[in-house]
């Protein structure tokens, strides 16, 4: 994920933070990550790591402290909402509960985003509607019905058409399938791969499951505490994970088979609370090769390779 | 793993829960049966909506009091002494001695079954005051010891605090010590690490792996992660629709699983499509199960995940499956498969 000119988004050095006083929170501290078009990229972490922070401050949804955002070349901190909205249409989000508003007829709904963006004007537009019905796997006939009347996958379809309703190149994906059952899951993760391949999406996608991380993602992130801890390829971090928080995480997934080993326990205790995190590296206080040092200096993200950057100080030794 | 000659410290028959409606009852469990040994763990797994913890809640008599329920069939308690009790017959009153002393529960959510307002060790003494009679002092002793045991640091200073002041996996790790302070024979855990981050519950089951090893507790495992019950249950049971539709040893279901919808779900898998990649060396597709789970409203003549299912032929449609398979692993199905 080096980075340049020709990539679709650039962050350079971002920062957020929240309240003020003593409850400041830095909830995502000095990220810098790079996608290039056509891209799936996995955001992954633990609750109270600031992926989902990370992502919204993205898309211009929350406003950011430190650093800046290129997409397609043109920067987006501090665009007003009017300058904002040509590139809304561009960069799209799926939620976790798609949210949709229970007394709009879901056929309203992508309507409403299409007249936002003047799209498919006139006798084009419903057809249009029922173009995007069948694009997420749902029957163009319920473009009447309200949002109770849908199944929570079938919910989410639809927030997935809403996203899809803009013409988005670039869509932050967050969490999609956290609140769907196993087999549902399954057919919005085959429907995410059909629709990227179709229309050529570039995806952010944030998720704390590494299995289907691994197998949607080229490429991940992994985020601790507001942190990059380590970015790579997909093939790569999976098979030669170096940070210790990164092999922890994959040493904790359950894999669901029995003849394999049972997960194991590799780092003790809790996450420190994000209001007042520990010095030097975040994640030294879980970290069984921590040393004095590594509570004074705080880790760079240094490159391995074109491909794999990690922030780690004791990673010649371990 | 267990005497197979000893009594199930569990047993359910049969057993039939239907919410009485207006427009007549809504059979949510439709006569299941199973059995948990001494010191075993059996998963109950299953989709939202299959009934797995509605079968639980009737385990401990603790279905939704404004609502009108009809059990049937039997839900039989053996304790330590020999003796057999149909709890779901039970007087009220000798079902509190049992429930929290010799049966106890772990829920998902701990926040929504700690009191707010009371400190976390109070919680817990109550219960060793109310079942064993104990004094303050002893009782706060005893509390404290549960408290260590369930690995939580400075526990004199937690003892002391409210719920709210601790992180999620804390909170599990209290509902865990107060399950735990009367040693029951049988624990029921509802989902108890789902909504914890992998390191958590990593920790989470190491923790009871290792309390039932000591206590030689018998353990009802609900969840729906099948990474979970690969590595923590002996025995696991597959709820669709609710009925148990396939049950065995945790090898026989993973690698010679007969039932359709049971082979869906392991499909489903991210996970257990890499496994098969690095064994192989070939790329498996993640398979979906289309459609979803059928409403409970609806009622079928024939197999309830025949609308779904992949093999599904005519006679799925018109009867009912019977039992396939041997007494240590069968499937609800009419297809006899071979994997």
């Amino acid at each position: 994920m080096t980075s340049t000119s020709s990539s679709m988004l650039n962050v350079e050095a971002l920062s957020v933070e929240f309240g003020r006083g003593e409850q400041r929170v830095r909830a995502v501290a000095n990220v810098s990550l790079c996608i290039q078009a056509g891209q799936t990229v996995g955001l992954v972490g633990e609750s109270g790591s600031g992926k989902s922070t990370l992502g919204r401050a993205i898309i211009n949804l929350i406003p950011i402290h430190q650093g800046s955002i290129h997409f397609m070349g043109q920067a987006i901190q501090g665009l007003s909402s009017s300058d904002m909205r040509p590139l809304r249409r561009q960069m799209q989000m799926i939620f976790q509960d798609p949210s949709l508003n229970p007394r709009q007829r879901v056929g309203d709904m992508l309507n409403e985003v299409l007249d936002t963006h003047g799209l498919h004007k006139g006798l084009l537009r419903s057809q249009r509607v029922n173009e995007l019905f069948q694009l997420v796997g749902l029957n163009p006939e319920h473009r009447s019905r309200f949002p109770h009347e849908f199944s929570g996958g079938q919910k989410q379809r639809l927030g997935i058409a809403r996203a899809l309703a803009a013409e988005p190149q670039f869509i932050v994906a967050d969490e999609p399938l956290s609140a769907l059952d196993m087999s549902i899951q399954a057919q919005i993760v085959n429907l995410l791969i059909e629709l990227k391949s179709r229309l050529g999406l570039t995806i952010l996608f944030i998720s704390h499951d590494l299995d289907v991380v691994e197998y949607l993602c080229d490429h991940v992130v992994v985020m601790y505490l507001g942190r990059v801890m380590e970015m790579a390829s997909t093939e790569v971090l999976f098979s030669k994970p170096m940070h210790p928080y990164t092999k922890a995480l994959l040493a904790a997934a359950p894999i669901p088979d029995p003849s394999q080993p049972a997960p194991e326990v590799v780092i003790h205790g809790e996450p420190p609370s994000p209001l007042n995190p520990p010095s030097g590296c975040v994640f030294r206080t879980r970290c069984q090769h921590a040393t004095n040092e590594c509570a004074v200096q705080i880790p760079e993200l240094t490159q391995i390779d074109a491909q794999h950057s990690v922030a780690c100080n004791r990673l010649s030794e371990i | 793993m267990y005497v197979m000659n000893s009594l199930p410290t569990l047993s359910v028959r049969n057993l039939q829960i239907s919410l009485l409606q207006k427009q007549g009852p809504l059979n949510l469990v439709r006569g299941i049966n199973f059995e948990v040994m001494p010191s075993e763990t059996l998963a109950l797994v299953g989709e939202s909506g299959s009934g797995k913890s509605l079968t639980a809640l009737s385990i401990m008599r603790l279905l939704a009091r404004n609502a009108h329920w009809d059990c049937q069939g039997e839900v039989l308690f053996n304790d330590s002494q020999g003796l057999a009790h149909n709890l779901l017959k039970l007087p009220e009153k000798n079902m509190r001695t049992l429930r929290g002393h010799r049966i106890a529960m772990i829920f998902q959510e701990p926040m929504t079954c700690l009191n707010p307002v009371i400190t976390v060790g109070q919680q817990i003494a109550e219960s060793v005051k109310l079942h064993f009679g104990l004094d303050q002092s002893t009782a706060h002793a005893r509390a404290l010891r549960a408290l260590e045991q369930v690995e939580i640091p400075a526990a004199h200073q937690r003892y002391h605090e409210y719920p709210h002041q601790l992180s999620g996996g804390m909170r599990q790790r209290v509902m865990i010590a107060m399950a735990m302070i009367c040693e029951p024979q049988l624990l029921i855990a509802d989902e108890p690490t789902t909504a914890l981050d992998v390191t958590i519950q990593a920790q989470i089951l190491n923790l009871m792996s290792r309390l039932q090893k000591d206590t030689g507790m018998s353990m009802l495992f609900i969840t729906h992660n099948l990474g979970v019950v690969a590595h923590h249950a002996q025995r696991v049971a597959v709820m669709y629709a609710g009925q148990i539709v396939e049950q065995g040893s945790v090898a026989d279901v993973f690698s010679r699983t007969q039932h359709p919808y049971t082979q869906g779900l392991l499909a489903c898998l991210p996970g257990r499509a890499r496994q098969q990649f690095k064994k192989t060396g070939q790329r498996v597709a993640l398979l979906d199960i289309p459609g979803q789970a059928p409403t409970m409203s609806s009622s079928s003549r024939g197999c309830s995940f025949a609308p779904r299912c992949h093999l599904c032929f005519d006679k799925c449609l018109q009867s009912l499956p019977d039992w396939r398979g041997h007494s240590k692993h069968y499937s609800l199905c009419h297809l006899e498969l071979s994997s």
